[in-house]
């Protein structure tokens, strides 16, 4: 579904990503991890048109989408979440979720400013489906509460109830236990493998090794760029490389 | 709601009776004037407040739409009826053409394209005296054809166009911010990074956002020559391009009401307090200076927060007889 290509980014001197080829298959949970700047948002970037390689190629059902602004990107059905949390902070929950709805809403400009049949009509259907999301990620009750104001597990939440709300076919998430306690961790990977069981292929980042090794079908270590091994979770947690890329063994991430 | 409904329909009944009130040809003048200010600065609202980039070409907006429904009408002797729309797509072509450039990079190059263009602007119409007099301007411009035996030279009448007017921008903004793309422009202004990622085109919003609000510049402008019959490049300098942004940022940028009282303070506020000229962009400054700190959402925040206090009070006081 989507094939990363010997793709690279060098930042001046520094090579951030270095020929770094992998597939994201269709339905799976696939895994990132690597040290701190080992280049794992570097690549999500590269996915997502946020920073152009340096060279090789990301192809999304057999398209080059390397070079396409972000937009386009996004609107391929390539949905992302931020490593640092990056809402509509003085927006309520559900205006964020409805922001993530921007290409779904089909009017055009004089539907709009009629507010004619279709106009009611199309955004009838985004308060449906920006009920439905909220009820996903579980802030249904906090709708009317503004970003700003909610903890920051939730505000993880509502990060990925933007990305989801258009019904991507991929869903990339950047770490999204950042700065969780053990207990919110559970419920981001109950709300991850929902996801997943509505049919979303997700590729995500993790810093905590219980979250990644509990939710993803495979992974991918990454260390200084490149990619250093491949599989399924046990036979990552047992590489000799991951190991001691990580100097310490499997529990002390950072 | 419904209480919003009724106050809405007597602040607009109201504004119908005002050239019947006993208010005096000069206050009457003010009003209009205001009124067309606030085509101007809901049009700056849309960019500045809106969108959240703020533009100081506005007054050169003003100035295009103005000469050119004055020049079309006089020149070529369109009606007026025809040359105002026209007015009106001409500074939205303008819009376009400055918005490519200033909205493709980030950051203060958008300011200072918006500026330069307002002096260009100011400059063309000083110096190119064949086509718009220079700094003696044009006179006797026509004022709109009788409609319905309706005179709109006589300024009582053309007031009502002007009302009209403010009341269809209002509703387009009104209607603009409850669509996708009046929430676009929410999104880019909050966050141009997830604006990217939920599949918004940042040029392509931006520059619709700043067409808008060009086309507005352009509306005020061209409502504005056919009420004065006069126009000479004074109205149109960079100043006046800050006053809009004061009038945005005092009654509240990002709000519909805030720019309607903003615009109106701008224009009777220097009348009432007879302020000598050179004191004028003083007194601004240190205003704009007391907003941004202390009350940077305006005066419409003001005015909420004093409402909600009223009405809890009204409350209290309700239940106390109980
Ligand atoms: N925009 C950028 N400009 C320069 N260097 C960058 C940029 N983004 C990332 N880097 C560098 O690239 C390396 C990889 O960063 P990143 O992909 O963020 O790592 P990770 O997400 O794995 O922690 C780091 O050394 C980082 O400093
Ligand atoms: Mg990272």
């Amino acid at each position: 579904m989507l094939k990363v290509e010997n793709i690279t980014k060098k930042f001046g001197g520094l090579t951030a990503v270095n020929n770094v080829s992998f597939k994201l298959n269709k339905g799976e949970i696939l895994g990132l991890i690597g040290p701190n700047g080992s280049g794992k948002t570097t690549i999500f970037n590269l996915i997502t048109s946020f920073l152009k390689p340096t060279s090789g190629k990301v192809k999304f059902n057999d398209e080059d989408i390397s070079h396409m602004s972000s937009h386009k990107v996004s609107n391929r059905g390539i949905s992302r979440t931020f490593q640092i949390t990056s809402i509509l902070m003085d927006l309520t929950i559900e205006e964020n979720i409805r922001a993530g709805l921007f290409k779904t809403i089909k009017t055009n400009f004089i539907q709009d400013i009629f507010q004619n049949k279709t106009y009611k009509k199309q955004e009838e259907k985004a308060d449906v489906r920006v009920k439905e999301v909220l009820k996903t990620i579980g802030l249904y009750d906090k709708k009317n509460l503004l970003a700003r104001n909610i903890p920051p597990v939730d505000q993880r939440k509502l990060m990925i109830g933007i990305a989801i709300a258009k019904e991507p076919q991929i869903l990339m998430l950047d770490e999204p236990a950042a700065g969780t306690s053990k207990e919110e961790q559970k419920e981001l990977v109950d709300i991850i493998r929902k996801l997943s069981q509505l049919g979303i292929t997700i590729l995500v980042i993790e810093h905590h090794m219980d979250v990644i090794m509990n939710v993803c079908d495979r992974i991918i270590a990454l260390n200084f760029g490149k990619k250093i091994a491949e599989g399924l979770p046990e036979e990552i947690q047992k590489d000799k490389d991951v190991i001691e890329a990580y100097l310490g063994g499997e529990s002390n991430v950072s | 709601m419904n209480k919003k409904r009724i106050i809405l329909t007597l602040i607009i009944l109201f504004s119908f009776v005002i050239p019947f009130l006993d208010i005096g040809s000069y206050n009457l003048h003010l009003v209009s004037y205001s009124l067309i200010w606030v085509i101007l600065a809901q049009g700056l609202n849309v960019i500045q407040g809106f969108t959240g980039y703020v533009s100081i070409a506005q007054a050169g907006f003003f100035g295009i739409g103005a000469y050119s429904s004055a020049i079309l009408s006089l020149n070529l002797g369109i009606s007026v009826w025809l040359t105002i729309p026209l007015a009106i797509v001409i500074s939205g072509i303008f819009g376009i053409l400055i918005g490519y450039p200033a909205l493709r990079t980030q950051g203060h190059y958008f300011a200072i394209v918006t500026m330069s263009f307002t002096m260009i602007i100011w400059v063309f119409m000083m110096s190119s005296v064949k086509f718009t007099g220079g700094e003696e301007g044009i006179p006797n411009i026509p004022s709109p054809s009788s409609v319905f035996g309706i005179d709109f030279s006589l300024k009582e009448n053309y007031y009502y166009l002007i009302l009209i007017s403010v009341l269809i921008t209002i509703l387009f903004i009104y209607r603009l911010m409850q669509s996708r793309v009046g929430r676009a422009f929410i999104t880019i202004r909050e966050n141009e990074q997830l604006a990217q990622a939920v599949g918004i085109s940042l040029l392509k919003y931006k520059m619709l956002s700043f067409t808008i609000s060009a086309m507005l510049g352009g509306f005020a402008g061209a409502l504005y020559v056919h009420y004065t019959h006069f126009v000479n490049p004074t109205p149109f300098t960079v100043d006046y391009s800050l006053n809009a942004i004061l009038a945005v940022i005092l009654g509240g940028s990002g709000t519909i009401i805030g720019p309607i009282i903003g615009a109106f303070i701008m224009i009777f506020l220097p009348e009432y307090l007879r302020i000598a000229e050179e004191y004028r962009l003083i007194i601004y400054a240190v205003m704009l200076i007391l907003i941004v700190f202390y009350m940077p959402k305006g005066i419409t925040n003001l005015i909420k927060i004093a409402y909600n206090k009223v009405l809890s009070k009204v409350a209290r006081k309700s239940e106390t007889k109980k």
